[in-house]
């Protein structure tokens, strides 16, 4: 049998099992998506602390709407629907408190791909630029912030960020160009910085 | 196409949304077009920043932990105040059963009690208001007619004329 096809039948008979409230089916079916869905409310959250509480409430949001799940979009369409909405619902409330860029700059994560031989001095200009990206990315606008996240981080096609959005490709389109333009602009000084630096090496 | 309108699909390119001929068409504009290899030199460099910015995928561990906790959590809200009903549905029927049957007698009752209280307010109310009472009398029964709300007369009380003169015999 074709492995795609097999993955499907296994996927819907999970699918049939969790709407029949097993926990333990929905565990091994959540349990594939469970890496996606931390990036994406990283993506949004921008503190590992607050993406744990966030991922608890899509795992629970999950489990008690999976009946209604008709299977019209994607199991992974509305499980990162369920992600950003989750995500930037979190992200508003947090935003009421007013303690947005202190609290997210207070992210435990090591840096995805660094390398082990960095001096300090990398070190630092890395940290630097981290928390220069989450502000930046923290001033976004939502649905810019979420379009940002599942295309730079998740690597989604215009069309499943559409469906994901519920918005058309166009949309999704001009938001992400207005939010990299907003990102470059809000980068600038370290990019051109960065980037002298680097024609200086190359 | 011309070379303008290439400069604007450099978003799409830079996302792999174009396809077939327009990629084509699209690398060889750019390997004249200064400001395109610009752009895209900046775009890769926002992903890279991006990218850095974003933590590591945490151990499974971690997540272990995380769905011990969504279990529990899910446990607890899975007792909600109706299942707790659905748990405790007979009590709760045969509860209501030993409670409701005394009550329903004791209102049947207290019924029983008031009624002769009701009745002998309505008598005073007659007695008192005599243009609410016509009594007509046949050649056998004397009938005692009560104006009710809706202004009609209805039957009251129906006595054989025999059995008054027998009273009166007797007082």
């Amino acid at each position: 049998m074709n492995p795609r096809l097999e993955k499907d039948q296994k996927e819907q008979s999970l699918i049939q099992r969790c709407k029949g409230g097993e926990f333990r089916a929905f565990r091994e079916l959540v349990e594939q998506y469970q890496s996606r869905i931390y990036a994406v409310c990283f993506g949004i959250v921008r503190n590992r602390e607050d993406t744990f509480d966030v991922m608890q409430e899509v795992f629970i949001k999950i489990y008690n709407s999976i009946k209604h799940f008709s299977g019209q979009s994607g199991l992974y369409v509305w499980i990162y629907r369920i992600a950003v909405n989750t995500g930037l619902d979190f992200f508003r409330k947090r935003k009421r408190k007013q303690k947005i860029i202190e609290k997210s700059y207070q992210d435990g994560g090591t840096v995805k791909g660094g390398s082990h031989s960095q001096s300090p001095a990398d070190i630092a200009v890395s940290l630097e630029l981290k928390d220069l990206v989450h502000r930046a990315i923290a001033k976004l606008p939502d649905n810019h912030k979420s379009i940002i996240v599942l295309r730079e981080i998740e690597g989604l096609s215009y069309q499943e960020i559409a469906k994901i959005m519920e918005c058309s490709e166009g949309t999704v389109m001009s938001r992400l160009f207005y939010a990299r333009k907003t990102l470059m602009t809000l980068l600038k000084k370290y990019m051109a910085v960065n980037g002298d630096r680097q024609n200086e090496t190359t | 196409m011309k070379p303008r309108k290439l400069c604007h699909r450099i978003h799409a390119y830079y996302d792999g949304q174009l396809q077939g001929e327009e990629v084509h068409s699209f690398c060889e504009h750019v390997k004249t077009c200064v400001r395109c290899q610009k752009e895209l030199k900046k775009l890769n460099r926002l992903t890279d920043f991006i990218k850095v910015s974003q933590s590591s995928i945490p151990d499974e561990s971690v997540f272990n932990l995380l769905w011990g906790q969504v279990e529990e959590k899910l446990v607890r809200e899975g007792l909600s105040f109706i299942d707790i009903l659905k748990s405790y549905h007979n009590t709760i029927i045969a509860y209501i059963k030993m409670v409701f049957k005394p009550l329903v007698a004791v209102c049947f009752v207290f019924l029983l009690i008031m009624l002769p209280f009701f009745e002998q307010k309505e008598k005073h109310v007659i007695v008192q208001d005599e243009a609410k009472v016509k009594k007509i009398r046949s050649s056998t029964n004397t009938i005692l007619l009560f104006k009710t709300k809706k202004k009609k007369w209805t039957v009251m009380w129906v006595l054989p004329i025999s059995k008054q003169e027998e009273k009166k015999d007797v007082l």
